[in-house]
């Protein structure tokens, strides 16, 4: 649903691999709404909220059903992998009612838990919090009786896409496609950090977060990283090292095609970036700032602001900094038209997986100044770009300037950076592997 | 797994009996001087004769009971509305009682226009009439000022204000019979009105603009506190009604074999009001909720075992004061039983004084029942319970006709049935105290869960 680089990548596979019928299944927050346009293979398009579903019949769990729910959710609570088997079979049809949370199975099996890990604590706290993340994780339980069979379950991520594919396949048997573009329980603990709240609160997310992780990765068949780093950061979760197949990722070659050449203009370096806090733009900030101190550049940052509160906080440090002349936030713009604009291309994330925003630009022949996370280290090569360790804003500046101030090193990089992404990441080879991948998987010969 | 988060040990509340039971007493005691100084000063009406005292009552109740019966619901509305607004409490008074006013009055002219139509059944002349409506809107009008009084705890004014003032209307009431037994509903008037002047300039004084002020922020429509506490408006109105259906039933059965509207003079009557004086055991209910309050109100803090602290210092009150409830019954009930017996010889007064004593025990005990119950936010199974002692009270009407003791009978059996109920009920939710207080909060905020 939402325009980054997964949506993007999802857009991508699908409009390229025409020879197979995709439903889309799309998890979705409150509000969400679709952005790209419906294309002809996409058989039927489901949207579920996460939360907050109602359904017109539901069952609320008894006897030995209602204490199996209940120990599946502790394990939740316990950073376990979870079995479906124990509470969902072939034969169950209908939803569970979520005024089971009100039951004494689980009053019981949450005081349990609270025994085990946290007797001196609020409990009030304790009870919010997990009744909380339980009632999420019924309301997930619940969306799979919505899914649509198919010959194949592609999850776009490890979080509760996995969880959705991971029941399918325990209860349909059917194969199950894990990718990975980011890392979810990374995400998490960053997106926990900028939260205001206790310790005890943080853990009690991970642990879920990576419950709900090993579980997806349990039930894969396949787990497909874009990159080599993150199957070793999955393997710390409990991921089989000989489930995974890495599939690059690609971009339309033959569109992302570099721009005609321009003199005797301002260089600009641009961010092709959603304004998240994961893609930590107050370092980029920081960076321009040494940059411009020793030389006439514009700095752009070309990508929808998705949350609205870290734009102010850029803004703030923009106008702080001095910088209101030459930094700007441009919001969402075509890709092409942005790339042919910039002349250097810059991502200052903490966490990325293989950003298609990158890609892009090496197809466009533009050199790069990334941060070195997840799999950006294995696409720029030493001879397309510079790639630096993030949060550190003068490294990121100093590689920007070495590249101002050599314009044939620029040129040099760039047309390298094109050739590697012609041979290397187009979306015709990602498609041909996932469409391999797919044959291989309904066909039996994976288990 | 899991860092613990680190808490201060909560100070375990304790119980501060003296406190609770000064309000308690505060709140009781002017029921107590209004009944005892009425039974004395009515007694002393010598000036009439059984009809026209009889024709002192009608007015008076007929003014009295749908007064009370009409405000319960406007009553609840102003504890919501001071309640939500504690720290602007007296602007909320002073918006509350508006609004109240202007509801008696609405309510007083519609009423009213109803009982003008029934005028010559009841057997009122148009003075009478009169009398009735100004009664019934003083009266309404006082009752939503005790209950301002109560909500924003100034107990100063419903205690030794409303006290003095309502035996000031037994003396000008006493004083105009004294001159003429015809000036006498003349007088009770005058006085409730002067009554009236005294509340209102003590509201001045409680609520003025110099108290705490602020902008309302709470929610301030009737119609939302009404809708949103349904239970506890069914309840208390409820209860007000089966205070007086009983009797009610027998004043309309005598008033048709008489041909005079409603007889409400007789030894029923006597019986059944005499028989409500152990309804004063709710003094120890009152304790009860006064002197666990801040338990109830803390009763989600602190770590699972500080909560199971607080939850069985709950019950142990709960017992504590029950056994309190049926000491300060037994005690009333013998009082009144023995003064009867030998005060008042007379079967029927003693038979329904009897029966009606019995049955405000288990009154009384559903109203201890209903402090218990709405904690878990099952207010309903009180409304419940006094549901079903109103349709055991109307079940009887067929039966008067036999003896009007059965419709003692039926409060008796009523209240009864009501309090198994209610008694069940909580028993069942003190057996697993703290799920049952979380399950209440869970389902509180899980309301469009299916």
């Amino acid at each position: 649903m939402a325009r980054g680089g997964l949506g993007e990548w999802a857009h991508s596979l699908v409009s390229n691999l025409r020879e197979v019928d995709f439903d889309i299944f799309a998890l979705v927050g409150e509000g969400d709404k679709p952005v790209w346009e419906r294309l002809p293979n996409e058989h039927s398009v489901t949207i579920v909220p996460l939360t907050g579903s109602n359904y017109k019949r539901t069952v609320t769990p008894r006897g030995k059903h209602s204490e199996n729910l209940a120990l599946f959710l502790q394990g939740v609570l316990k950073s376990k992998a979870m079995d479906f088997a124990t509470i969902i079979t072939p034969k169950s049809r209908v939803p569970f009612s979520k005024r089971w949370l009100f039951s004494r199975d689980y009053w019981r099996s949450i005081l349990e838990v609270y025994r085990e890990t946290n007797h001196d604590g609020p409990f009030t706290e304790y009870f919010w919090t997990i009744l909380g993340l339980h009632a999420v994780i019924i309301d997930t339980l619940n969306a799979f009786y919505r899914l649509p069979r198919a010959d194949v379950y592609h999850a776009l991520s490890a979080g509760f896409a996995g969880f959705i594919g991971s029941m399918a396949k325990a209860v349909y048997g059917t194969p199950l496609v894990l990718t990975e573009q980011g890392l979810y329980l990374r995400e998490r603990e960053n997106e926990l950090k900028r939260l205001k709240v206790s310790e005890w609160y943080r853990q009690q997310v991970l642990s879920f977060s990576e419950s709900v992780v090993k579980t997806s990765y349990r039930y894969a068949n396949v787990v497909v990283p874009p990159c080599h780093s993150h199957k070793y950061v999955g393997k710390q979760y409990g991921l089989d090292l000989n489930k995974v197949r890495v599939i690059n990722n690609g971009i339309n070659c033959n569109h992302f095609v570099p721009a005609p050449a321009r003199n005797g203009h301002i260089p600009i370096v641009g961010c092709f970036a959603r304004v998240v806090p994961v893609k930590d733009i107050e370092i980029l900030i920081r960076a321009a700032r040494i940059v411009c101190q020793t030389h006439n550049v514009y700095f752009i940052v070309a990508g929808e602001i998705q949350d609205p509160q870290y734009y102010q906080e850029c803004e703030r440090l923009v106008k702080e900094l001095g910088l209101s002349d030459c930094f700007r936030f441009r919001g969402h713009l075509d890709s092409l038209t942005g790339l042919h604009e910039v002349d250097i291309f810059t991502l200052s994330s903490y966490s990325e997986g293989v950003p298609y925003a990158l890609l892009e630009a090496m197809s466009c022949g533009l050199p790069a100044v990334c941060t070195a996370v997840g799999g950006i280290p294995e696409i720029i090569r030493e001879d397309t770009g510079f790639t630096v360790p993030p949060k550190q804003p003068e490294a990121l500046a100093a590689k920007i300037c070495e590249l101002l101030d050599n314009k044939e090193l620029r040129g040099r990089m760039g047309r390298r950076a094109r050739d590697v992404a012609i041979t290397e990441y187009t979306v015709d080879m990602m498609g041909r592997n996932f469409l391999n991948l797919y044959r291989e998987l309904s066909d039996g010969r994976q288990h | 797994m899991g860092a613990s988060i680190k808490t201060r040990r909560i100070k375990q509340p304790i119980i501060e009996h003296g406190p609770a039971v000064k309000e308690a007493l505060q709140f009781t005691l002017p029921s107590v001087i209004m009944t005892v100084s009425s039974i004395l000063v009515f007694g002393l009406l010598d000036g009439f004769t059984p009809e026209q005292t009889n024709h002192f009552l009608v007015i008076l109740f007929l003014a009295i009971i749908p007064s009370l019966l009409g405000t319960s619901a406007f009553q609840i509305v102003i504890y919501r509305i001071i309640d939500e607004n504690r720290q602007t409490w007296s602007g909320a008074a002073r918006r509350s009682l508006l609004m109240g006013f202007a509801f008696s009055l609405l309510f007083s002219a519609a009423l009213s226009a109803v009982v003008y139509t029934f005028r010559q059944f009841l057997g009122l002349s148009l003075a009478d009439f009169i009398y009735f409506a100004v009664l019934l809107l003083l009266s309404s009008m006082v009752w939503t000022m005790m209950a301002a009084f109560w909500a924003a705890r100034r107990f100063f004014y419903p205690v030794v204000v409303f006290t003095i003032g309502y035996l000031s209307v037994l003396a000008i009431t006493y004083g105009a019979h004294s001159l003429d037994a015809g000036y006498t509903i003349t007088g009770y008037t005058l006085g409730m009105a002067l009554l009236l002047v005294i509340m209102l300039g003590a509201a001045i004084k409680a609520f003025g603009k110099d108290q705490a002020e602020g902008t309302l922020q709470g929610r301030l429509s009737p119609i939302y506190w009404i809708a949103h506490n349904i239970s506890l408006v069914a309840f208390s109105t409820l209860y007000l009604l089966v205070i007086f259906l009983d009797k009610i039933i027998v004043w309309v059965y005598q008033g048709i074999v008489a041909d005079t509207g409603l007889l409400i003079t007789g030894a029923y009557t006597i019986g059944g009001f005499l028989g409500l004086i152990p309804l004063f055991s709710l003094v120890a209910t009152l304790y009860f909720g006064a002197a666990t309050r801040h338990i109830v109100e803390k009763r989600y803090e602190g770590s699972l075992s500080e909560i199971k602290e607080r939850s069985a210092l709950y019950l142990r009150m709960y017992w504590r004061s029950l056994y309190w409830v049926l000491a300060v019954w037994a005690a009333l009930f013998l009082l009144v039983a023995v003064t009867v017996y030998f005060l008042l010889p007379d079967a029927l007064i003693f038979r329904t004084t009897v029966t009606v004593s019995v049955g405000s025990l288990f009154l009384v005990l559903i109203l201890h029942n209903s402090q218990f119950l709405t904690t878990f936010g099952r207010g309903r199974i009180s409304a419940i319970s006094m549901l079903i002692v109103v349709l055991f009270e109307m079940a009887t009407i067929p039966f008067v006709s036999l003896d009007v003791w059965y419709a003692a009978a039926g409060f008796l059996a009523g209240t009864m049935i009501g309090y198994l109920i209610s008694q069940g009920y909580t028993w069942y939710l003190s057996t697993d105290f703290e799920f049952h207080i979380y399950r209440y909060a869970a389902r509180f905020a899980g309301l469009a869960w299916k």
